[in-house]
């Protein structure tokens, strides 16, 4: 089983780096296999609009050319499980998270179908990742902590994962602390991969 | 004389719904006697730090700040993102400004936007010291053709009815009174809703991307990625 991370960290920042190196340490205990991305070490913008993605080279985007986000989309969707590392943003995730983000369009057909009663973009694969969201902030917001998870419902509705779930952690958190939380996560995420 | 700015936030430039409000929000500015100028694209500006400054010294000569920009992911794009992250830096300088997001969504219903890039955007907002003067969700701005570049007086009764929101939206700032949070259907949501329009609508929209994308040479459906 595979498992991306995607580590949204701002450039000269290190706010992510214990979470990420305990949760890699655990995802591999659990049997995990893991490759990481610190997206701010790489050039990838962020998406234009142009739709080359899904009417002129479905699937791949060309209206970019010359950055990395290619390769790092071609992985999201080769993995069984995808890490959304940020600093939490207004709620939300950081720019540099969020430009990787956008440029997995293309992951999703264009077009429409109703779910739930609501309009989203239709399936290109049969199978998605699952999705983690983990975000850090140096003081707890619960305002914050509740658009950060109702963010990545409505995202997951349009990026259709077999499952997904979000914590918000504390630049203060222990090690011990950050650990336990992170174990009950992938704990969480490897039931519903083996009942999916 | 009141000042405002209008930060343009989609990343496609000139051809798109944005650029199409801005444009017709810097025309009423003027008539109305609010001092503007030219919309600031946030996509040539987030690329260089002196650029980036450039944006920062506009914001804070104005009074009003509004920001028209496409729903991306079910939030912000990354380059509007950025713009917050870099606002935030100096949040000091923004207290009290006032603020007001107007978003536009290719999904016909207005709460792709409202439930949760209205509250991000709301949090952005208080967490500065902005003056939230209320909002302007916009959902189906597909049907405007902006991303042809078609202007709002060229968008039919679509167009229409986002001009006179924008009128609203401009009457509150002459006022000096509070917009409030306000979503509209572009596309009415009840026809949408009727079964059979809407399974002809979805039907004429996939039949559009499926022929376009054979005419430019590639297959709709096609998994480049699969393994």
């Amino acid at each position: 089983m595979g498992v991306l991370i995607l580590n949204g960290d701002h450039k000269g920042h290190n706010k992510l780096t214990a979470i990420q190196e305990i949760l890699e340490d655990e995802l591999k205990e659990a049997g995990w296999d893991t490759e990481t991305f610190i997206l701010n070490e790489y050039n990838i913008k962020g998406c234009t609009g142009c739709f080359k993605c899904w009417d002129t080279t479905p699937g791949i985007c060309t209206g970019i050319k010359g950055d990395d986000a290619n390769k790092i989309v071609e992985k999201v969707i080769q993995n069984e499980l995808l890490v959304f590392l940020t600093p939490l943003t207004f709620g939300g995730y950081s720019s540099e998270l969020k430009a990787i983000i956008e440029r997995m369009l293309g992951l999703l057909q264009p077009g429409q179908l109703i779910v739930d009663g609501e309009s989203h973009h239709l399936k290109r694969y049969e199978r998605y990742p699952s999705v983690l969201a983990f975000a850090v902030t140096d003081n707890l917001d619960k305002e914050e902590e509740v658009l950060f998870k109702k963010l990545l419902e409505r995202h997951s509705r349009n990026f259709y994962p077999p499952m997904h779930k979000t914590e918000v952690f504390q630049t203060k958190e222990n090690e011990e602390t950050i650990r336990d939380r992170v174990n009950k996560c992938i704990q969480k995420i490897n039931v519903g991969n083996k009942s999916g | 004389m009141t000042k405002a700015v209008l930060l343009m936030g989609s990343p496609r430039g000139r051809k798109s719904t944005s650029n199409a409000v801005c444009i017709y929000l810097q025309e009423i500015f003027e008539k109305n006697g609010l001092e503007s100028q030219d919309p600031i694209f946030i996509r040539n500006h987030v690329a260089s730090e002196e650029k980036m400054n450039d944006m920062l010294v506009a914001i804070d000569q104005a009074d009003i700040i509004v920001l028209v920009a496409p729903l991306y992911d079910d939030t912000s794009p990354a380059i509007v993102t950025k713009t917050m992250e870099v606002m935030a830096k100096n949040s000091s300088k923004y207290a009290n400004k006032r603020f007001l997001p107007i978003i536009n969504s290719g999904f016909p219903e207005p709460f792709h936007i409202t439930e949760i890039a209205i509250p991000i955007y709301h949090k952005f907002a208080t967490s500065l010291g902005l003056h939230w003067t209320g909002s302007l969700a916009l959902g189906g701005g597909e049907a405007m053709r902006g991303r042809i570049g078609k202007l709002l007086n060229e968008g039919g009764g679509f167009g229409k009815k986002v001009m006179k929101a924008l009128d609203r939206v401009v009457e509150s700032f002459v006022t000096n009174s509070d917009f409030g949070d306000e979503a509209l259907e572009i596309f009415s949501l009840k026809i949408y809703y009727n079964r059979v329009m809407r399974k002809f609508m979805i039907w004429i929209n996939n039949r559009s991307w499926k022929k376009t994308a054979k005419k430019n040479g590639g297959q709709v459906d096609a998994r480049p990625y699969s393994t």
